[in-house]
């Protein structure tokens, strides 16, 4: 039990520690804007702001990565062994690491994305079906799927908008997308309240 | 003048009619600070009373000045229809949305008094208290820097007034053009239906995470559960709402500003930053009890509400394609 706590505490603090990652990454950008803009009213016209949109994306890179990583660490714990899963994780940093060099980040990135989307479709069938070995942070059936919508939603979306704007389906893929976070947001925060709270109550 | 009389009509009396609406809730807003402020100090149940009472009646105002809103906004629908000049066509009626301009903190403000209302149900504590002196001071900052009843939408009537001297002016290829531009702002941003979705869930998820900001100065300080479960609560009531009014914006831009320009936009970076911050928040809450974590997830909370505020802000301080104007 201290041993599965102290695996899930790691996940988790690494989490949080490349989620407020992002957002400084995302603060140092507004500090960027805001001071181009002061220069030169006129600067997004011009190719510095396409130099803008492409350091800001280089500087995310790392850290979609890294939490791409973190989710696939985390999330296929519910399908198999964590030792098994400790040896794909670091088979797959490699091969992504490997793309990464040899065909560029968009390659290394939608390979990842697409492993992640399949076995996080698996762990959501699992939920569904009642099978397999599966580990949640809290417990509940409907908390169970809902988590793991989420975390299928916020996958497809990462990879709807990273790698396919402009694509014919890019919106309707966006959609699912949304309705998987959505939902299973609500699920997840909401799935073990017992609904008799929000009815009147009934005085005897 | 093709209802330009009306609606100035009825721009007159939501100045007229709102803004007793919104002195008298300042006024109770003071009285709401003085009553918190004793009850902080003294500590009497029954004092707690008051401050429900008070608050109540502070809330029952601010709705009151929002149904005047609503009723300017259906004048404006009514009065104002925009025309082609050259052959007379009508071009459609403005729906403007309820949460724009000067409205917005308004609106953020009553969904404010909504939530402390709730929390008042639940029974006195210094929590409630502090949350009610929170409302209190909130409203009063909206009546004396962003009162909607002041200047009705200032922007907004600054551009139809432009609109009316030019017809009045006869000139007409002026006119011309710049019934264009206006049919554009209106099919685009009055009259969409994103700005009718999009800027409410933000507002009303803004006002829960008031409460969690609340809480987590709270986490900093002492250990009551009671109040960390509040904060997490309305953390992920605000969080849902966040998310959706987030996402929902997304089909919106692509279609209305195309792919590349609004990418890593103030606005958007910060919205972004925000977001990430509250899901660091939600994740960290999970190990709340560990050593340690009370403290981390305290401080994320408190961060999250900066990102908040300065977010919000960024509309006004900072260019790009959110820029206010």
């Amino acid at each position: 039990m201290g041993k599965t706590f102290g695996y899930d505490y790691t996940l988790i603090i690494a989490t949080v520690a490349i989620l407020l990652a992002i957002g400084i990454i995302s603060l140092y950008g507004i500090g960027y804007y805001h001071n181009a803009g002061e220069e030169n009213p006129s600067w997004t016209q011009g190719p510095k702001h396409t130099e803008y949109l492409e350091m800001m994306n280089k500087y995310t890179s790392p850290t979609v990565v890294a939490l791409l990583i973190v989710l696939g660490l985390c999330i296929p714990k519910r399908v198999v062994p964590r030792d098994v899963l400790k040896r794909i994780s670091w088979a797959l940093v490699g091969v992504t690491a490997m793309l990464y060099f040899i065909r560029g980040i968009t390659w290394a990135l939608g390979v990842m994305l697409m492993l992640a989307i399949a076995v996080q479709t698996a762990s959501l069938v699992l939920t569904l079906l009642k099978r397999g070995r599966l580990v949640y942070e809290k417990e509940g059936y409907l908390v169970q799927l809902g988590s793991a919508m989420l975390h299928l939603g916020v996958i497809i979306l990462i990879f709807d908008v990273a790698l396919l704007r402009g694509h014919a389906q890019h919106i309707s893929i966006f959609w699912v997308a949304m309705i998987l976070v959505t939902l299973g947001m609500f699920l997840s925060f909401y799935g073990r309240t017992d609904p008799r709270k929000w009815l009147p109550a009934i005085k005897s | 003048m093709l209802g330009y009389n009306g609606y100035l009509h009825a721009r007159d009396v939501t100045t007229q009619f709102g803004e007793p609406v919104l002195l008298l809730a300042a006024l109770a807003s003071a009285a709401l600070i003085i009553a918190s402020f004793f009850y902080l100090w003294k500590g009497e149940k029954k004092s707690f009373e008051h401050i429900k009472k008070i608050q109540r009646a502070n809330l029952a105002l601010l709705i009151l000045g929002f149904l005047i809103l609503v009723w300017f906004h259906m004048k404006i629908n009514q009065n104002i229809e925009l025309v082609n000049l050259m052959t007379g066509e009508a071009l459609g009626s403005y729906y403007v949305p309820l949460w724009i301009e000067s409205e917005k903190m308004y609106f953020w403000v009553m969904w404010i008094g909504v939530f402390v209302y709730l929390l008042n149900r639940k029974g006195p504590t210094v929590f409630a208290a502090v949350s009610n002196l929170s409302f209190g001071l909130s409203v009063l900052i909206t009546n004396f820097y962003s009162s909607p009843f002041k200047d009705p939408l200032p922007i907004f009537h600054g551009e139809i007034s432009i609109w009316y001297t030019l017809i009045e002016q006869g000139n007409s290829p002026g006119a011309w053009n710049y019934t264009g531009q206006l049919f554009g702002k209106m099919a685009y941003f009055y009259n969409s239906t994103y700005m009718w979705v999009h800027p409410p869930l933000l507002f009303i998820a803004y006002a829960s995470l008031v409460i969690t900001f609340l809480g987590s100065v709270f986490m900093l300080k002492s250990k009551e559960i009671s109040i960390d479960k509040i904060a997490y609560d309305h953390a992920k009531f605000g969080y849902i709402l966040l998310t959706f009014g987030f996402l929902i914006g997304y089909p919106w831009a692509v279609t209305a500003w195309g792919d590349a320009q609004w990418w890593w936009d103030p606005k958007v970076s910060g919205s972004l930053m925000m977001w990430m911050f509250y899901t660091a928040y939600l994740h960290s809450y999970l190990y709340v009890n560990r050593t340690g974590m009370r403290r981390v997830t305290a401080v994320i909370g408190i961060m999250c509400f900066l990102s908040l505020v300065f977010t919000y802000l960024l509309t006004y301080i900072s260019a790009g394609v959110h820029a206010y104007g």
